[in-house]
């Protein structure tokens, strides 16, 4: 999770209000909802590894998350390329298995470009996250979203939710070290058996959570929260010039990609139906 | 007319499942006043903090006779959030009540709730984090702080709120010797510039003269004593009969003269004893009982050249080329300021933590080829918070849960889990739910888990924190009692008064770095240094150094060392 938190630096994407970060990820969610497509969804990655650059964050520090995502990849295009339902091109075959009139054993190119789009689709998403989680404090995305007038209850809820995932984390391998400790030598297991202490690890995990939360409502009933008054935000959240310019370029070419795909704008169309 | 902030009648609550927490409590408190609560684990404190800031009956629900009225309101008729605006209460566990993102926000928080202008709340803030010695730490994250910081933070959340009345319940329990003092120092400032009020839990007895006005004194739900400090203080029966703490400066008065008034500062014990010895009711005796000398034996663990960043950016650390060696059969203490080190390096005896440079040894050998399960049957680690390490439907599974990774036969079991639940006073409730114990006893549970498997070291790290006093040396007791069986024994605290009577030897860690080793007595006259790392001696030990002219040794740790000198010629 550490590969995702917030690294203070001094950086044009830095500088910029949660919001404008904020509204890079919901266009990048409709871009990927809405236009898919390879040169599209290629040009709008192009323009968040561009964010990146200015953001000056280090790629090797998506290196986790780039393990997760080429395992993600090579699933995809291993399904799809086995079971997209209008695959032609046989590009090679592990044998028969047909169901109806399709050979699920034939891995075909239609398929492999499916599940390659659908992976640009998720890159898509992915890489605008850092762009919003790495260079902005919690307190500034609490503090953009009270100002979108979103109830603070919700506000609360995602920021202490952001909180609780790294001590879930930290509890949950405190309780695994306390097992260890105990002369449970869960190193040496087979996998099979660590699964079932992961879930004996599980319980205490959860009854630790329940217990900090009942300690997490005395302390924010005690320092007023849920009170009528207006709750004042200690973060300034007014848009400067670079907001505006960060808004604009990313409404426009968001713009730019979906309107293109509305109109029938297709790079390989002809290879992939949807 | 004094202004009472507090009023508490006749005040009588059970919780749901019958279980009697309070009876029949009647205390007044003054706008400005500092009370301490002490009692011993399961006196009732907690639950007469909840009281006073409406949790209960708010969030926790029971059975209630009597009244609460806390600046002008009835906690039964105002919600917690209207409550706040006047109460703040911080509880003993930081981990529960840190929310936010980062140092400042968190502190920040509650004004901002209040709806304040922005440049009050950072007057606040500022104010706050400066006052617990936070300032400088805003930006940090409250995960990447230590137990004792995430503790300094949680007080500081509550004091930003600028409260009339401030509860505390045990707000020092993870807290070095010095940063204790500070936050006692704190309370007394904001009387004296915000006239507020602050009523708190403690088992720092040594610390109640020095900032309480007034302590109370519970035992079974029930107030026992109230009064000034050296009023409660000369109750040195009820106060044993009831498990407080008495300050080792009354504890020694109420030996030598039991019918005068207990002496609460260096200076008025000194003054007594001088006048005891000038009235040759006493006589100074130089020679004290030699202590056991620090083993030379084999050594069972040592570190070398250990270093440990954590990692982060950029990364800290936490240990800097640590050399120690630790020979069979020692009784160590490890101290040091929060944040010094002392968890880190114990962590590396079991491969929690692997060190960024340099190695460990374990009987000689690296134990690098080791995992910590083959560690851990021979060195038990028993860690700071137990809520983590108990994973079993009783008390009896948990400290049978080692025993049967040691795959002992079930007779053997049974004696051992009886033996270790005894040691630690549990063994009437061998089937609770381990979740339904009191924090300490938790706390104890997971030191029977540890010892029953009878590892050849024992480590205990902040074994006593929130233990009340005998709890604390019911522990260090059962420690020594491993140690003189054989078994290597190294403790982690912050309770100097442990420290110095129960180690034969002492290590004082600071910035990743160990400042000092060597046999406790010489360590404890090294009084610069240990401030260096946040550590004061017992005031024993500052009496006796200044009794040395008068020719009682300077280096006497302990109460019974100290009178034992003294009534050598009487």
């Amino acid at each position: 999770m550490a590969t995702l938190e917030y690294i203070r630096k001094d950086t044009a994407v830095h500088s910029l209000q949660a919001s404008s970060k904020l509204l890079l990820t919901v266009a990048s969610l409709a871009v990927s909802l809405f236009a898919l497509d390879f040169v599209l969804l290629g040009a709008w990655i192009v323009f968040l590894l561009a964010w990146w650059v200015v953001a000056g964050i280090d790629i090797r520090r998506l290196g986790i998350i780039m393990k997760v995502l080429i395992g993600t990849y090579l699933f995809l295009i291993i399904l799809q390329g086995f079971t997209y339902r209008f695959g032609e091109t046989e590009l090679f075959r592990l044998g028969v298995l047909m169901i109806g009139p399709r050979n699920y054993a034939a891995y075909t190119l239609e398929g492999f470009l499916w599940g390659t789009l659908i992976f640009m689709r998720v890159l898509a998403v992915v890489f605008s996250l850092p762009i919003l989680t790495m260079t902005t404090p919690m307190t500034k995305i609490a503090a953009n979203m009270g100002q979108m007038k979103l109830p603070y209850q919700f506000t609360l809820i995602f920021v202490t939710g952001i909180r609780f995932v790294p001590l879930v984390f930290q509890t949950w391998n405190n309780v695994l070290q306390a097992q260890k400790l105990r002369g449970r030598d869960i190193d040496k297991l087979p996998l099979y058996k660590k699964a079932g202490v992961y879930t004996s690890v599980l319980t205490p995990v959860l009854l630790y959570l329940l217990q900090i939360s009942t300690t997490l409502q005395t302390a924010l009933e005690c320092r007023a929260f849920g009170s009528p008054t207006t709750r004042t935000y200690l973060e300034e959240t007014k848009l400067r010039g670079g907001d505006y310019i960060a808004q604009i370029s990313t409404v426009a070419l968001a713009a730019s990609v979906i309107g293109l795909k509305v109109m029938g704008y297709s790079s390989i169309g002809y290879v992939i139906r949807m | 007319m004094t202004d009472v902030i507090a009023d508490i009648q006749n005040l009588t609550f059970a919780y749901p499942d019958g279980v009697e927490a309070l009876k029949d409590i009647r205390l007044q408190v003054s706008r400005g006043e500092i009370v301490a609560v002490m009692g011993a684990n399961g006196a009732g404190k907690t639950t007469l903090c909840r009281h006073l800031t409406g949790i209960i009956p708010h969030v926790h629900q029971g059975t209630t006779q009597g009244k609460v009225v806390v600046a002008g309101m009835d906690v039964y008729e105002h919600p917690v959030h209207e409550l706040a605006q006047k109460v703040s209460f911080v509880t003993q566990d930081p981990e529960g009540q840190l929310v936010n993102p980062d140092v400042l926000m968190e502190v920040a928080f509650g004004p901002e709730n209040l709806g304040l202008p922005r440049d009050e709340i950072m007057r606040r803030a500022k104010w706050a984090l400066q006052a617990v010695g936070l300032d400088g730490y805003e930006s940090r994250s409250p995960m990447e702080l230590s137990g004792g910081q995430k503790q300094r933070l949680a007080l500081a959340a509550g004091l930003s709120m600028r409260p009339e009345l401030l509860v505390l319940d045990e707000p020092t329990s993870q807290l070095d010797p010095i940063g204790t003092t500070e936050v006692f120092e704190v309370l007394g400032d904001l009387r004296t510039r915000y006239n507020m009020t602050t009523i708190l839990t403690t088992h720092a007895a040594e610390d109640v003269p020095s900032f309480a006005d007034r302590a109370v004194v519970v035992s079974k739900g029930k107030m026992v004593a109230l009064g000034t400090p050296r009023e409660i203080f000369a109750q040195v029966d009820l106060l044993d009969e009831v498990g407080v703490q008495v300050p080792q400066l009354a504890a020694i008065g109420h030996r030598i003269a039991p019918q005068q008034p207990p002496p609460l500062t260096i200076e008025e014990s000194k003054k007594q004893i001088l006048n005891l010895i000038q009235e040759k009711k006493l006589t100074p005796r130089k020679a004290n009982p030699p202590r056991q000398p620090m083993s030379q034996g084999e050594v069972v663990l040592e570190c070398v050249d250990l270093t440990f960043n954590y990692a982060g950016y950029p990364p800290v650390t936490a240990l800097r080329d640590v050399n120690l060696k630790v020979h069979k059969g020692e009784m160590i203490g490890i101290v040091g300021q929060n944040g010094s080190g002392k968890t880190t390096l114990v962590k590396q005896f079991l491969k929690l933590l692997i060190p960024t440079k340099g190695k460990v040894l374990f009987k000689g050998r690296d134990i690098k080829g080791f995992t910590t399960g083959e560690l851990a049957t021979s060195i038990g680690l028993v860690l700071q918070n137990p809520d983590e390490q108990l994973f079993t439907i009783s008390c009896k599974d948990e400290v049978e849960f080692g025993l049967r990774n040691l795959k002992l036969p079930e007779d053997e079991i049974k004696i051992r889990v009886d033996e270790a639940l005894g040691f630690v006073g549990l063994e009437e409730q061998k089937e609770f739910f381990p979740f339904r114990l009191s924090f300490g006893d938790r706390r104890s549970l997971t030191v029977a888990a540890v010892i029953a498997m009878r590892p050849e070291v024992v480590i205990m790290d902040e074994p006593t924190t929130a233990q009340d006093y005998l709890g604390r040396h019911r522990i260090a007791k059962l420690a020594k009692k491993l140690n003189a069986a054989g078994h290597t024994v190294i403790m982690i605290t912050h309770d100097m008064n442990l420290v110095t009577q129960y180690a034969d030897r002492t290590v004082v860690m600071g910035n990743g770095e160990i400042l000092l080793d060597g046999p406790t007595e010489k360590v404890f006259t090294e009084v610069e240094t240990l401030k260096k790392t946040f550590i004061k001696p017992p005031p024993v030990s500052l009496l006796a150094r200044e009794l040395e002219p008068y020719g009682i040794p300077g280096d006497t740790l302990t109460v019974d060392s100290l009178v034992d000198s003294l009534k050598g010629g009487s």
